[in-house]
């Protein structure tokens, strides 16, 4: 019959066995103020096409904060797939809609 | 190192395919946020394309000093959220409630700064459904807002359509934060009352891939708003 409710039981567990690193944690930190220090005094030296550069840092930053401190580097495969999909359906959601916007000025049927 | 495991549920093999569920059942949440934030991202995309000059020009007038604080505060308050996880495995209350109130307390200056800057839009006549919008005379300038635009050939609705995303993107975040916040501050409790045991660990990780989740959106939402123009000043 199954038991319900938590198991009491005296069993081998180590919490910290996936514990972070610290001075990981921080050079991550380090890394992330660095790109935001770019990334706004590139805003200052006014040049064009500036916000892909924009883009491509904060992208960089947040592929960062998912490896790292969200911990997708030791996941299993499950949860890069969930990550994953909601990336591809993202891209799917970006792709129509301007593939629409961006050709409107070629003319139509 | 073994430890009696008062998390584990009864339909769950041992502790970790447990944990492992409670991350993937965040992960499937963030996923849900992913593309709710991204339609929204999206749409200010397309009228960005739409009307670039116009949309620089605005973006130019917004707080970049205030944008750079806060992107240091959210960055920081993740940092300790991963450093709250540790605390929490190692079982070391004491630096598990201090990172937790610190996320806290930088989460809580970050919506406070947001506040300044929302009364700082309105005293500047930006906010796009009220009377104001336009009408405000800023200091070195010689006319209202809405005759600058016009002498600069931006379009008022245009800028009325920007200052729009501005406040509901940053409002939405603003709202996700302030759920995180709430959050926090109960993990901070039960910290507290000496209920978050090292084998509940977890709590903390799901929690902290939330916060990590609204800071991420902050990175993209900062220099899309903000520095969407050039700027030649920092000031409050």
């Amino acid at each position: 019959m199954a038991s319900h409710g938590t198991h009491e039981t005296d069993i081998h567990d180590d919490p910290t066995a996936h514990a972070d690193n610290p001075a990981m944690v921080f050079a991550v930190y380090v890394v992330l103020l660095i790109g935001a220090i770019v990334t706004i005094a590139i805003s200052f030296a006014h040049m064009e096409g500036a916000i892909y550069l924009h883009m491509l840092i904060s992208t960089i930053q947040v592929c960062i904060v998912g490896y790292y401190w969200m911990h997708l580097k030791r996941s299993d495969a499950l949860t890069w797939l969930t990550a994953g999909t909601a990336f591809f359906f993202m891209l799917i959601l970006f792709a129509l809609p301007l593939g629409d916007y961006l050709t409107r000025q070629l003319g139509g049927l | 190192m073994s430890a009696s495991v008062g998390a584990l549920r009864h339909h769950f093999e041992d502790i970790e395919q447990q944990r492992g569920a409670e991350r993937l059942g965040m992960w499937m949440f963030l996923a849900t946020e992913i593309l709710f934030f991204g339609g929204a991202f999206l749409a200010y995309t397309v009228y960005r394309l739409m009307y670039p000059k116009d949309f620089a020009a605005i973006s130019g007038q917004l707080n970049v000093l205030i944008a750079g604080i806060n992107t240091v505060l959210l960055l920081t308050s993740s940092l300790t959220m991963t450093l709250a996880i540790r605390a929490a495995q190692y079982g070391h209350n004491g630096p598990l409630r201090f990172y937790l109130g610190v996320s806290i307390l930088l989460g809580s200056a970050f919506m406070g700064f947001k506040a300044y800057e929302y009364a700082q839009d309105y005293h500047e006549g930006l906010v796009p459904w009220t009377s104001n919008f336009g009408q405000e005379t800023l200091h070195g300038d010689s006319q209202p807002l809405i005759k600058k635009w016009e002498a600069d050939g931006v379009a008022p609705q245009r800028v009325r359509l920007f200052m729009s995303f501005y406040f509901i993107l940053t409002g939405i975040h603003g709202v996700h934060l302030v759920v995180g916040i709430g959050v926090i501050s109960y993990l901070w409790v039960r910290a507290y009352l000496k209920t978050l045991t090292p084998d509940k660990y977890v709590a903390v990780e799901v929690t902290s891939l939330y916060w990590h989740l609204v800071d991420a959106i902050w990175l993209f939402l900062m220099p899309l708003l903000y520095l969407a123009g050039p700027h030649h000043s920092l000031h409050f």
